[in-house]
């Protein structure tokens, strides 16, 4: 599936048919389908934990810039990469 | 066929089996009112299943959830609903061959359709702790289980670790354990004598060591506290545990459900999920990967290792 690029006003949301559970404060994630399962770091896990209700991702990577200590655009430019990466792996679904 | 056609009830991971397949390594039941969890009958079974959505040449699973497992000189099993089996034995068969096949597969994919965790690992208590040992075929579980038994300690399984994961209290195992299965160069290093001892199937050097004082049917479920994955270590490493948490935990775990592909054709994803969830949540049992040189002459250093594992705390 090729995704659209992502911009500020895509929603993100966790996709269907993931359950997740946390093991050791790890989040572990399993596509009840297909039964391919993840561990997240712990910023997927940050990212993910903020998907439970669909967001914009221009508010998300806000959100983490007020929450955390370092430049915005390193922030943004690291979330984008993980957001692709979840998206990759059809964790997560972006609509415009 | 030489086994009685009226059937006898008998006890089997807690559950009541109405059997028309002698098992005489389980215990009969005392019950006769009780109601019948698991039915075992003879019957015609036929060469495969119909539009199977999960199909080997060993097992398919149908849509509706009935399982078939077929075995060339053993015989043909039919799973219906995890309440009832269909046996149709090979022409010549074995029934103690039979008997093997239902006491693995065929119990393990019982347990899936029952909503049990089956994991494929040896289990063992070490002074009332109980300790499995999980491992692919080859791993040398059931060396080290047969080790440990020597030593003095009590069988669980062999084989196929079955796990309540829903008692309140934390995961429990549900014995049913009465031998184990050993490769022909094993029995000699622990010192057996083959010729003393059951062919496991015929055309295979696998044999059946019984046990005697394993831990029965009729005693309290046992919590599971430890689960150790068999590894080969590197030649120059000594033997030693490595303890996981987080997605290693859960991961290395439920890789060693038993049939997990199969059950995934039943739709249990979802189910084992939660329960491997549960199990290596908190509260839950401790995971460690167990890497070990697979030498004879370390058997005994082995079990040493894995006795003060199962007593330290939890």
């Amino acid at each position: 599936m090729i995704s659209k690029p992502l911009s500020n006003d895509t929603v993100l949301s966790v996709a269907p048919d993931w359950l997740s559970t946390m093991v050791d404060a790890e989040l572990v994630l399993m596509n009840v389908r297909s039964g391919v399962y993840y561990g997240l770091n712990p910023m997927g896990t940050e990212i993910m934990s903020r998907l439970a209700v669909p967001i914009r991702f221009g508010d998300l990577a806000a959100a983490l810039v007020r929450e955390y200590d370092a430049p915005e655009e390193v922030i943004t430019a690291e979330t984008r990469q993980l957001i692709e990466q979840l998206r990759e792996h059809g964790l997560i679904e972006g609509r415009d | 066929m030489t086994s009685s056609r009226s059937g006898r009830n008998y006890l089997l991971c807690g559950w009541h089996v109405r059997s028309e397949l002698e098992l005489p390594d389980l215990p009969l039941s005392s019950e006769p009112d009780r109601p019948v969890d698991i039915e075992i009958v003879f019957g015609t079974v036929a060469e495969t299943l119909d539009d199977p959505v999960h199909a080997t040449p060993f097992m398919q699973v149908a849509q509706d959830g009935t399982i078939q497992i077929g075995l060339a000189g053993v015989g043909r099993y039919r799973l219906e609903n995890g309440r009832r089996v269909v046996l149709a034995p090979a022409e010549g068969a074995d029934l103690a061959a039979t008997r093997v096949f239902l006491f693995g597969s065929v119990l393990g994919m019982l347990c899936h359709q029952r909503g049990l965790l089956p994991l494929h690992a040896a289990a063992v208590t070490i002074e009332g702790r109980v300790v499995a040992l999980a491992g692919t075929s080859g791993a040398g579980k059931s060396t080290l289980c047969a080790r440990l038994v020597q030593r003095g300690h009590r069988l669980i399984t062999d084989d196929l670790c079955i796990i309540d994961p829903h008692e309140p209290s934390g995961p429990v195992l549900r014995p049913f354990g009465f031998s184990v299965k050993l490769r022909r160069d094993s029995l000699e290093q622990l010192g057996l004598d083959p010729q003393q001892l059951i062919l496991n199937r015929r055309g295979q050097s696998k044999y059946l060591l019984p046990v005697s004082r394993p831990v029965a049917e009729t005693e309290a479920p046992i919590r599971l506290e430890k689960v150790l994955i068999l590894r080969t270590g590197l030649p120059h490493e000594a033997d030693h545990v490595e303890w996981m948490s987080g997605f290693d935990r859960f991961a290395y775990l439920i890789e060693h459900v038993y049939r997990r592909r199969a059950a995934a054709a039943l739709g249990r994803n979802a189910a084992l999920f939660r329960d491997a969830a549960r199990i290596t949540g908190s509260g839950g049992a401790r995971l460690g990967v167990f890497r070990r040189r697979k030498q004879f002459d370390h058997l005994d250093a082995q079990a040493t290792l894995i006795e003060g594992i199962a007593t330290a705390a939890p």
